[in-house]
């Protein structure tokens, strides 16, 4: 069960590091484009779908290194006011109670919501018409990058109780 | 349909609800999210298939909204700029202009926040980045902590008001209005809640000098030439950065998204022209955006789930009905709605109180008639007290983060108060003066 935390945030980490870099394409891609447009009159094609592509992977896939650092944005002044047994406790409550019915349940619907996009090879409708699949498929990927996430801390905090830290 | 209630009990229900699971300390994306999740399952009458692919299809809806990609790009402008040390330089500058007046560093502080802000358009790293040099340099000099405490975290409040800011592209993607006119209309009331804090903090010295002292005469001995270089240094490049954000869209040049890209290439220019441009640089400025963005759009994803299923439920109509109902002046209604984002800023952030109430609120302002520019800032500038209303205020976490010792949080707590006050009134300003709001959008963009 360590092993198993300690591999998902180190996987997650690995990530995350690499997903924050994808900031860099974003910019030169839409600075390319004004560029092109205004200064050379040429404005492309792709650059409009292409700037949606990186900025939706970066948030999106982020979302499970935000998690690792504890990240989302959360209301603890109550929480706070309690013993560090009682919260850990509520942690683990929380978990199941709300952590797993939501993320899971997107999960579940975006693996359907890729899975008919790959289904009928979905294509967007602009002059470039890149294939819209993969992108779509990016979203319950990174539902189950938190998903596992999520799972990890959850053993954490079971760990935590015990008074053993991961 | 399990739970068979009229709307206006489910809608009851639903927020309570939200109140208890925001309240157990889980991330509130999440919390949003499952309260979203029951209710669509147990209360409304669809299936679930339908209610998953309502979330699925939400979700795809933040990722494919081009609005929303300056999220990200303002972000990394404002950790580039924080990495560049500007906010050193600026701060300096500022510091000798203004230190031989009595309560001169309070007003560079708001000075420097202010020029900040009209550079970027997040709070914390600009208030961290002032706080960390301010703080010290201030008790240094006997300045009164709590006032200290106040100006920091008032004047890094500004980030998110004065124009580019992210609340701002987060209310026009969650509205759809144009980014560019928001901008145009929180430029002035940004600017007013700046001046009024300076003209607090000079009033409130100049009566009692012992709160903020000014510069002891030895210590003013920068030759004129040598503080025009400093000047010239310092705010020239945020001058340029401002310049090249704003300028472009004003101009129509570019969409703010563009422009937000354009600023996030110059602050790395300017951090290169700063000679403080190395790969960790870049690296560290990137995960720290990357935190920040996903945190915001995550965000998101619960806050639509939640905001789909509540006006599925037929919530909105439920209060829609009862506001109007009440049959007073729109103005009692518009109070009763500023009221519910002040009692909401002390406990929720800014993005939850958005993503909460803005599809509430925008058809009640309809119904009644407010322009939805003018009072789309109101809800603005009413959200700069969320920052900092305890208990939970990012401006005052931000600040405590970095406090000296000997600044605690009874302190920042005291400082904040007369600041809030002064926002107050910088709100009753633009509800009875909205010209003050609106000019500036139709002067540049038309009706």
């Amino acid at each position: 069960m360590k092993k198993f935390v300690r591999g998902v945030d180190a996987f997650n980490s690995f990530c995350g590091k690499w997903i924050a870099l994808l900031i860099l394409p974003l910019i030169f891609v839409v600075v390319y484009e004004v560029v092109m447009r205004r200064v050379f009159q040429s404005p492309t094609t792709w650059a409009f779908e292409m700037t949606v592509y990186f900025y939706g992977a970066h948030f999106m896939l982020g979302a499970a290194y935000t998690h690792l650092h504890d990240r989302h944005v959360r209301i603890d002044i109550i929480a706070q006011q309690f013993p560090t047994k009682v919260r850990l406790i509520v942690n683990l409550i929380t978990f199941w109670l709300i952590f797993v019915p939501f993320v899971g349940c997107l999960s579940y619907a975006a693996v359907t919501y890729a899975a008919h996009s790959w289904s009928v090879w979905e294509h967007s409708w602009s002059a470039w018409k890149p294939p819209l699949y993969p992108y779509k498929t990016i979203m319950p990927i990174a539902m189950i990058m938190l998903l596992i996430q999520g799972i990890a801390n959850f053993i954490r905090d079971v760990y935590r109780l015990k008074g053993e830290e991961i | 349909m399990i739970l068979d209630f009229n709307p206006e009990t489910l809608a009851l229900i639903m927020f309570g609800t939200l109140f208890i699971a925001l309240f157990l300390g889980h991330p509130l994306a999440f919390s949003l999210g499952a309260v979203a999740t029951f209710f669509g399952l147990l209360g409304w009458g669809g299936s679930a298939d339908v209610v998953l692919a309502l979330f699925a299809n939400k979700t795809y809806g933040v990722m494919e909204e081009y609005v929303l990609v300056a999220v990200p790009l303002f972000i990394f402008m404002a950790q580039m700029l924080d990495a560049s040390g500007i906010a050193e330089k600026l701060f300096h500058t500022m510091h000798v202009l203004w230190g031989p007046v009595r309560g001169g560093l309070g007003i560079a502080v708001i000075m420097v926040c202010a020029i900040f802000a009209a550079s970027t358009g997040v709070v914390g790293a600009t208030e961290v980045a002032i706080g960390l040099l301010a703080a010290p340099a201030l008790m240094r000099r006997k300045y009164n902590i709590p006032l200290i405490a106040g100006c920091i975290c008032a004047g890094g409040t500004l980030g998110i008001i004065i124009p580019p800011s992210i609340m701002l592209v987060v209310y026009g993607g969650l509205v759809g209005m144009s980014v560019g006119k928001l901008f145009a209309a929180a430029f002035f009331p940004g600017i007013l809640l700046a001046v009024l804090y300076m003209i607090y903090i000079a009033v409130r010295c100049g009566i009692s000098p012992h709160l903020g002292p000014p510069l002891p005469e030895e210590e003013r001995t920068y030759s004129p030439t040598k503080i025009l270089w400093m000047v010239l240094t310092s705010l020239v490049p945020p001058m340029f950065l401002i310049a090249l954000v704003l300028g472009s869209i004003v101009a129509g040049v570019a969409t703010t998204t563009e422009a937000a890209g354009l600023g996030a290439s110059g602050a790395i220019v300017l951090a290169a022209g700063y000679r403080k441009l190395t790969w960790t640089a870049v690296k560290d400025a990137a995960q720290a955006t990357l935190l920040v963005t996903s945190m915001v759009l995550v965000l998101f994803l619960g806050g639509n789930a939640f905001q789909s299923i509540f006006m599925g439920l037929g919530g909105g109509d439920a209060i829609l009905n009862i506001l109007l109902g009440l049959e007073v002046h729109p103005l009692v209604v518009l109070f009763i709605m500023m009221g519910c984002v002040f009692f909401l800023g002390m406990f929720i952030d800014w993005l939850g109180i958005l993503l909460i109430v803005l599809p509430i609120f925008t058809p009640i302002a309809g119904e009644l008639g407010f322009d939805q520019l003018w009072f789309a800032t109101l809800i603005c500038v009413n959200l700069q007290m969320a920052f900092l209303t305890p208990p939970f205020g990012y401006s005052l976490f931000y600040l405590r983060g970095i406090a000296p010792p000997e600044m605690t949080m009874g302190m920042i707590y005291r400082g904040v108060v007369p600041f809030i006050c002064l926002q107050w009134a910088g709100l009753f300003i633009c509800i009875f003066v909205p010209e003050l709001v609106l000019w500036l959008p139709r002067a540049l963009f038309g009706d």
